[in-house]
């Protein structure tokens, strides 16, 4: 499904006057070719159905990078990436809502940012897994606790059983008594998707939730063992 | 001979693949665009046409400010005045937001893995709503003033096509230019209102005396003028105008391919 062939990846940063058009057209930039940080070596990774990937290191150790070349965000700068299949990434649990939107037109827009175009009826399941009332639905989101606005966020983002689930970090809410209902939801998504890849500092979540505990340093696999895999209750 | 069949079977896949994709980035961006509008309108009580009003008002005031700075009577200056602001309004607009527009989206591009594509899209499209709705204000003048022809508006409608499609490939180069170049939209901003001046938008072209080399060698006069001509005066541009237009269709299409390629690497740049 994915493979990836001795990937590297290049990050390249630039300096601030590197970023001027006016200094380099003026001379005024000394320094205007970016220096590269290396955020993956040669890292080789095949990914079949089935498997459950758990992803642990230090931070800048490329969890995170590698998640997004299996997205397709990030082209590797060297070596071959390969896949067949439609990859949702989840990385950041509130992107792409607006606050002063109403929450039925947030759902519509987070939803269509993985090419989901939710019908009628998916739109008030979502809604009905939130258990808010009503009268919220064509508020905006602004008007909205925090608390609600992360039932709301979690309700939209899990509804659909995404075939390759990419997660940094695993979704939860903190709401007390969403708490139980989001936990056996997300166990549901990850349970049914065919693969899922998953970036963590929990590691007793990580050995628990995955088959395969892969450690990475420096943007190289230093260490892959096997994990407990799915099916163990989470804590 | 099984082969083949396989191989079209193949590529057909793919190219309605492709097709799809392409169809879902269009879909997604109408949705931002109109997202946008919706919010930036939500407390005006006319909505979108809050944005027809405005240019509306623009468009009198300067109208009877500038036919009598230039001695040209009201109805010959109105209908000029009003078409001309209402396509520099949408061209000006497309140029000026391409220059934030993947800056604006970079925590989609980053971890929903959407396409920058989208968000330079999603500012064509939200324009061409705003053209939509500016439209009715030349529309309205064309009326009081009876200039309104038909046939006019038809010999236009080329020029107007290969206007609009004008501005929209050039927004590419510009949005990945000012990703790159943070000091890149100033600049911008600064070039479109040295261009608004000196562009017959405001003035006609037919007062200038000396220097007619600012209309002549001005492209976007030349783009202006392919449409402008059929729809004032019922008259088909120049077939030399009709040359440089489709030049600087073919110079804006090479500039959107070879800025295309940086699309894969803008995501590093944001």
């Amino acid at each position: 499904m994915l493979h990836l062939e001795s990937v590297s990846l290049d990050f390249p940063v630039f300096a601030h006057e590197a970023r001027s058009l006016k200094r380099i057209l003026l001379g005024q930039s000394r320094q205007v070719e970016p220096q590269y940080i290396r955020a993956l070596d040669d890292v080789t990774l095949n990914i079949h159905k089935g498997d459950r990937v758990g992803l642990v290191g230090p931070n800048g150790s490329g969890k995170s990078t590698l998640l997004r070349v299996l997205a397709g965000i990030y082209r590797p700068t060297a070596g071959r990436f390969m896949s067949d299949c439609r990859t949702t990434p989840l990385l950041g649990f509130g992107v792409g809502a607006h606050m002063d939107n109403s929450a039925f037109k947030n759902i519509r827009i987070l939803l269509g940012a993985g090419g989901v175009r939710p019908t009628d009826d998916d739109m008030e399941a979502i809604w009905e897994f939130t258990e808010l009332e009503d009268k919220f639905k064509y508020l905006p989101m602004r008007s909205f606790s925090s608390g609600m606005v992360m039932r709301l966020l979690f309700s939209a983002l899990t509804h659909f059983q995404p075939q390759v689930l990419l997660l940094d970090e695993w979704l939860s809410v903190m709401d007390e008594r969403f708490a139980q209902k989001s936990a056996k939801r997300m166990l549901e998504v990850v349970t049914n998707s065919e693969v899922l890849i998953l970036a963590s500092h929990d590691h007793d979540l990580v050995r628990q939730t995955c088959n395969r505990v892969i450690r990475l340093e420096r943007g190289r696999i230093v260490d892959i063992s096997s994990g407990a895999g799915l099916g163990c209750s989470r804590k | 001979m099984q082969s083949l069949v396989k191989s079209i079977l193949v590529i057909s896949m793919k190219t309605a693949g492709l097709w799809r994709e392409a169809w879902s980035t269009v879909c997604y961006a109408n949705l931002l665009a109109l997202n946008d509008l919706s919010l930036r309108y939500a407390s005006s009580a006319l909505g979108p046409f809050w944005i027809t009003g405005q240019m509306l008002f623009f468009v009198l005031g300067l109208g009877f400010v500038f036919s009598s700075v230039f001695n040209t009577p009201l109805a010959e200056f109105l209908p000029f005045l009003a078409i001309s602001i209402t396509f520099w309004t949408f061209f000006s607009g497309c140029i000026n937001e391409a220059t934030s527009a993947i800056l604006d989206g970079g925590s989609l591009i980053k971890d929903r893995a959407v396409s920058p594509q989208t968000f330079v899209m999603k500012v064509y499209i939200r324009n061409i709503y705003m053209l939509a709705h500016n439209i009715l204000v030349p529309f309205m003048v064309f009326v009081v003033f009876q200039k309104y022809s038909f046939t006019n508006f038809l010999l236009a409608v080329p020029g107007i096509l290969l206007f609009i499609l004008i501005a929209g490939l050039m927004m590419a180069p510009v949005a990945l230019f000012a990703v790159r170049f943070r000091d890149f939209k100033p600049f911008v901003e600064s070039l479109i209102q040295l261009t608004f001046l000196v562009t017959p938008i405001m003035w006609r072209p037919d007062l200038l005396v000396n220097r007619t080399y600012v209309v002549d060698y001005n492209p976007l006069a030349v783009l202006f003028s392919l449409w402008r001509e059929p729809l004032l005066k019922g008259e088909m541009a120049d077939a030399h105008n009709w040359v440089v237009g489709l030049g600087v269709l073919l110079g804006a299409a090479l500039l959107n391919r070879l800025a295309a390629r940086s699309y894969r690497n803008c995501v590093f740049w944001i």
